[in-house]
């Protein structure tokens, strides 16, 4: 495994609050191991196809995460398909725009799962949309396979229909800060961080990193695509911490640090997966110079024979190199595609059967992915990687670490 | 720690970021007064253009100067069609060219992203990194020049509409426009010119910002909505007013997101927009007859 990275933090508003509130009360508390029942009815499965869904955000400021993500998971999907498809079946993926909105993506997954009866969700890519339709996955008992949305909410039992291959914010920040503060000892750290969840999750990590060190913690809530960051960019100069933490979308991170250019405070930084990503580092790379970033995906130029497999039949599929997102998509649509070959029969209760008992398998995209029973945070590793000129060299390996 | 070489850092952001407000805005003045429209899709046509120049100069090599004209250009064309191909032809029901101009907002929007993609693109330095101060304030050659085109654009706007036969031909038109006909003005080929004119104001201020921030399909979206607060503060059939509300509202909303956050700007400004209704006499906007601006 070497690096790589995915998706966007987020706009969390008040429909989004309003949506968490009545995702807490609606989430089943206890669930049962999966029970394969082969006899039972399978949306979606007909004798020639196996429909899957997903909404992602494919138009608006995230769009480039959802494209990148469908793109990839298309092509993977396309190479199966020419090759006979899964138990003789072709797969029909559908892909919905969300528009990055927990209110859009409400409608277009029922869309997916109501009128063109998708048998699982395939993949996925953002926070607040997806968690915006937990709760009615959960009560449609509709298994959600390898999403990315690295929330804290998601990861456990109490959603056991979603299995994640992602490690959440409050791990993968507490990581990153733990890494920063043994190694370079800060004073003060500063964290901007996408209002609601995902800013907060990330604050959590930072301060469970911190314990009862004297670092002291800035946190600064930011709404995606302000026109002027100079106030906040003052606010951070003015705490003059040595350390800056960012999960903000990729475009305002950039925004964000050429503001804080401008005016002359340069601190050192960090931010969360998505800026290890060329669409980032390319526009934004000169004011990004040695930035940490979390790992989550393997580095499209690793030399992992699994990696290298992956962009030459990407590159065949669609006739151009992949990204970070392709590569995020290419493995969430592996992971569902193995669990369907696993499955004994393809009804749902089967599927979720197959995705508990997936053990240590391997994509060479992400790390090894183990569920279980009781276990739906199929991933938790990640690794460091640090931007240099146009490059991000690994820092720290993937590692292990507890869940929280 | 506050101090006041921060307090004069926001202010003086505020008052650039203001100023850029002032010359998009001048643009929204113009086509409302000559030909009482709203424009929705102002912003994406200037976001084109300026998408356009960064392609010319950053994947066909064009010198900059070249490719910042043709931008400026394409803005132009486009703000001119839109009254050619779609205002003509409206009836004159208001209303339409909300509707219309909201579609083409959302058309030109998916255009630019399907032929530059989804991604921010880093645009021009344009002054950004040639410093002017910096000590405990810094100040850069875009905010200057920012600074210098907001209160040119506001004065030689005021003295074009005011002092100028082209100025009482625009009101003229805008007034009644039979008469003006009836008169020798070509009230249709001058609207389609303020349209375009007004093509120039978007383009050079969607320019403007994407140096300081970066070129994606959607940056200028809440730049857009800031100077149409802007305008609807002020009332788009007045001069003053509307253009001293755009660098008002750039500097309360700066020291808004400075003193409470950088989430506090977008509440901070719709507080703003409802006192100022609630406390602005009524006699005061029922004169300016434009609930829907």
């Amino acid at each position: 495994m070497n690096k790589h990275n995915i998706a966007g933090p987020t706009k969390v508003r008040w429909a989004e609050a309003c949506t968490i509130v009545l995702w807490m009360a609606s989430v089943t508390p206890s669930f049962a191991a999966a029970v394969c029942n082969p006899d039972e009815a399978a949306p979606g499965v007909s004798a020639t196809e196996i429909k899957l869904g997903a909404t992602m955000p494919l138009t608006g400021s995230a769009a480039a995460t959802g494209l990148g993500a469908a793109a990839g998971a298309k092509a993977y999907y396309t190479m199966i398909n020419k090759a006979g498809g899964v138990k003789g079946r072709q797969i029909n993926f559908k892909v919905l725009d969300d528009q990055y909105s927990p209110a859009v993506a409400q409608q277009q997954m029922r869309t997916l799962v109501q009128r063109d009866e998708i048998f699982a969700v395939a993949g996925g890519e953002g926070t607040p949309n997806f968690l915006a339709v937990v709760p009615f996955l959960q009560r449609e008992k509709v298994p959600a396979i390898a999403p990315y949305s690295p929330a804290s909410q998601l990861g456990t039992m109490k959603t056991p229909y979603v299995f994640m291959t992602s490690v959440d914010y409050i791990t993968e920040f507490q990581i990153m800060a733990r890494y920063v503060i043994d190694t370079y000892k800060p004073k003060k750290i500063s964290l901007v961080g996408v209002q609601g969840n995902v800013g907060d999750d990330a604050k959590k990590g930072i301060e469970q990193a911190i314990g009862s060190g004297g670092t002291t913690l800035q946190y600064i809530p930011e709404v995606p695509g302000t026109p002027d960051f100079t106030p906040i960019a003052t606010q951070l100069r003015e705490n003059n911490a040595d350390w800056t933490f960012l999960i903000l979308t990729d475009t305002d991170t950039g925004q964000l640090l050429q503001a804080m250019h401008r005016i002359g405070y340069s601190p050192r930084t960090a931010a969360w997966a998505g800026m290890d990503d060329k669409n980032y580092i390319k526009p934004f790379g000169d004011v990004s110079q040695g930035m940490i970033v979390a790992q989550e995906t393997a580095a499209i130029n690793s030399p992992d024979p699994l990696v290298k497999q992956f962009v030459e039949q990407f590159t065949k599929e669609t006739g151009r190199a992949p990204g970070t997102f392709e590569e995020l998509g290419w493995a969430q649509a592996e992971i569902t595609v193995k669990a369907l070959q696993e499955a004994k029969a393809l009804t749902r209760s089967c599927l979720m059967a197959a995705l508990e008992s997936m053990s240590d398998f391997q994509t060479g995209i992400v790390p090894p992915i183990a569920f279980g029973p009781d276990r739906r945070q199929g991933v938790n590793a990640i690794g460091l990687v640090e931007i240099k000129g146009e490059d991000t060299p690994q820092v720290t390996p993937f590692t292990e670490v507890q869940s929280q | 720690m506050f101090s006041s070489a921060n307090a004069i850092q926001v202010t003086l952001g505020g008052l650039a970021t203001g100023s850029l407000y002032a010359v998009i805005l001048f643009g929204i003045i113009l086509v409302f007064q000559v030909s009482r429209s709203i424009n929705f899709a102002y912003g994406p046509t200037g976001m084109l253009g300026t998408f356009a120049s960064y392609a010319l100069y950053s994947e066909f090599g064009l010198p900059v100067w070249f490719a910042v004209l043709i931008g400026i250009g394409v803005t132009v064309l486009i703000a001119a069609l839109t009254d050619l191909l779609i205002i003509r032809r409206l009836p004159p029901q208001q209303g339409f060219d909300v509707v219309v101009t909201l579609g083409e907002l959302l058309f030109l929007t998916a255009l630019a992203q399907l032929v530059f993609g989804a991604s921010a693109q880093s645009y021009l330095k344009l002054l950004t990194d040639v410093p002017v101060l910096s000590r405990n304030i810094f100040v850069n050659g875009n905010d200057v020049l920012a600074v210098v085109l907001g209160v040119a654009v506001a004065i030689g706007g005021y003295f074009v509409l005011n002092s100028t036969s082209l100025g009482v031909s625009l009101r003229a038109a805008a007034a009644d426009p039979s008469v003006a006909q009836s008169v020798g003005i070509n009230v249709r080929g001058l609207r389609t010119a303020a349209w375009a004119v007004s093509g120039v104001f978007v383009a050079v201020g969607a320019m403007m910002f994407a140096a300081r921030l970066s070129v994606n399909a959607f940056y200028m979206t809440p730049i857009v909505i800031n100077v149409f607060i802007a305008g609807m503060i002020g009332g788009l059939d007045r001069y003053w007013p509307p253009m001293l509300s755009a660098f008002g509202i750039a500097l309360y909303q700066s020291w808004a997101m400075y003193l409470f956050g950088e989430a506090g700007g977008v509440p901070a400004l719709f507080i703003l927009v409802i006192v100022i209704l609630a406390a602005v006499p009524k006699r005061l906007l029922d004169e300016r007859h434009e609930a829907r601006a």
